[in-house]
């Protein structure tokens, strides 16, 4: 879910930005000049996946899939996801300039602890381990980035911590869809296009 | 709906990053009621000069944010104070309904003005106004290839939608939903990447080197470095004076 601007307090904003900062610079240091259309067009992708509604009862809900971004770009899921923020804040006021840091650091840093806990598990070449990683580090990403907001929040004021549970709640569902799908995507593509695993930087 | 000239287009991109990034942070901190008001002066002098429609500020401002939702509705019953209205066993403070206004302020003032000043130039302008100001190249080459395929991908995805919607697909809260939907984005992302192979092959046929050439350079005009300035000075002066 995106911060909106005017909430956080300064030092919320400042450690998002400089977390965003440092995991943003080590991804690109990796990155080389030929890896940048390819990391650019899965970025794109999961841009457009995010405005997928998946119905879920009788409202629904949007994919974020940052689970499975880490898995495929590892390190490079840090400038993915800040430049996917950027453009969806300019594009659609989601988020904004000054929660553009706290954001990205709330999707991109889960995406990078799944990849290196569960990123062997989906690797391996037997189905039901990699499907057991790939439930654990969909679910886990969202978990990680509604505890993230719930502490923000917490944070930068005590008469926040009822929104921060109400968020972290709303994360709960999400959790398992997202584990779910991430489950079903990585056995697709391991049938499809296998080598797009063990691309990431 | 958008008149074609308006000042704020005619703008340097990197005069009206730079004005629409300080505005934030200034507006995003504080949480006292007269600066904003100043503040909010500055936005209306923006949305006068960008010359956008009246609807079409309507239609950004509509878009409610669900995250803001969620702040604005608990804030007055958890913040201590003084009671102003009951509901139920709820009491809400008048400390806490005046917090949410003021969070209600700030974020909608940002909102506004960031529009007022960043959709006047496109976001191919923009990339290449943050490659003059702070942004190692990689990643403005990662932000110019990730908007340039974004309607690409997008259109794909729908043809891949309509393709399952032509054959009956109705998605509904089961595993058979979630696996076509899982399979639209999976082939969504083996296209990507394939694309992206091609993509960057043409670059190489066309002698690519790592960089791009720039065509259209912008040039600081005596109004842009006015507007920079007042600008600038406004914003200074109101974080200081309050």
């Amino acid at each position: 879910m995106h911060i909106s601007e005017g909430v956080l307090s300064a030092p919320v904003l400042i450690a998002g930005a400089l977390g965003t900062g440092i995991g943003t610079f080590i991804g690109l240091k990796k990155i080389s000049v030929e890896k940048v259309p390819q990391i650019a067009l899965l970025s794109a992708a999961f841009f457009v996946a995010s405005l997928v509604h998946v119905p879920l009862g009788p409202s629904s809900v949007h994919l974020v899939l940052n689970g499975l971004v880490g898995i495929l770009l590892g390190l490079a899921t840090f400038p993915a996801l800040l430049v996917g923020l950027f453009l969806q804040a300019l594009i659609f006021q989601f988020g904004g300039l000054t929660t553009l840091g706290v954001n990205t650091f709330n999707m991109a840093f889960p995406g990078v602890v799944v990849y290196y806990l569960f990123g062997p598990l989906v690797r391996s070449s037997r189905s039901l381990i990699a499907g057991v990683g790939a439930f654990l580090a969909g679910a886990l990403a969202i978990l990680l980035s509604g505890i993230l907001v719930a502490f923000e929040l917490t944070f930068t004021g005590e008469s926040f911590k009822a929104a921060a549970k109400l968020i972290l709640a709303a994360h709960l569902p999400v959790m398992i869809i997202e584990g779910i799908v991430t489950v079903l995507l990585v056995s697709f593509l391991k049938k499809v296009r296998p080598e797009i695993f063990g691309q990431e930087v | 709906m958008k008149k074609e000239n308006s000042f704020l287009k005619s703008c340097d991109p990197r005069v009206k990053f730079v004005l629409a990034l300080l505005y934030a942070i200034i507006v995003a901190i504080t949480y006292n009621f007269s600066l904003l008001v100043l503040a909010s002066i500055f936005s209306l002098i923006c949305l006068l000069l960008s010359g956008l429609s009246f609807f079409y500020y309507l239609k950004r401002l509509g878009l409610v944010n669900l995250f803001l939702v969620f702040v604005l509705i608990t804030l007055p019953f958890t913040t201590p104070g003084e009671e102003v209205f009951k509901i139920k066993f709820l009491s809400a403070s008048k400390e806490g309904v005046s917090l949410a206004f003021l969070i209600f302020f700030k974020s909608n003032l940002i909102i506004l003005t960031t529009t007022a000043l960043l959709s006047t130039s496109s976001i191919f302008e923009l990339a290449h106004a943050l490659h003059h100001l702070f942004l190692p190249s990689k990643l403005v080459q990662l932000l110019f290839f990730t908007f340039r395929y974004l309607h690409v991908i997008e259109k794909e995805f729908w043809r891949l939608k309509d393709a399952a919607v032509v054959r009956c697909f109705v998605p509904r809260t089961n595993l058979f939903t979630y696996r076509t939907m899982a399979y639209l984005v999976g082939s969504l992302i083996v296209r990507s990447y394939d694309r992206s192979q091609r993509v960057y092959e043409a670059m190489l046929c066309r002698s690519f080197n790592g960089t791009f050439p720039v065509y259209h350079h912008f040039h600081l005009r005596k109004k842009d470095i006015l507007f920079g300035i007042f600008g600038v000075t406004y914003l200074v002066a109101i974080l200081i004076l309050c």
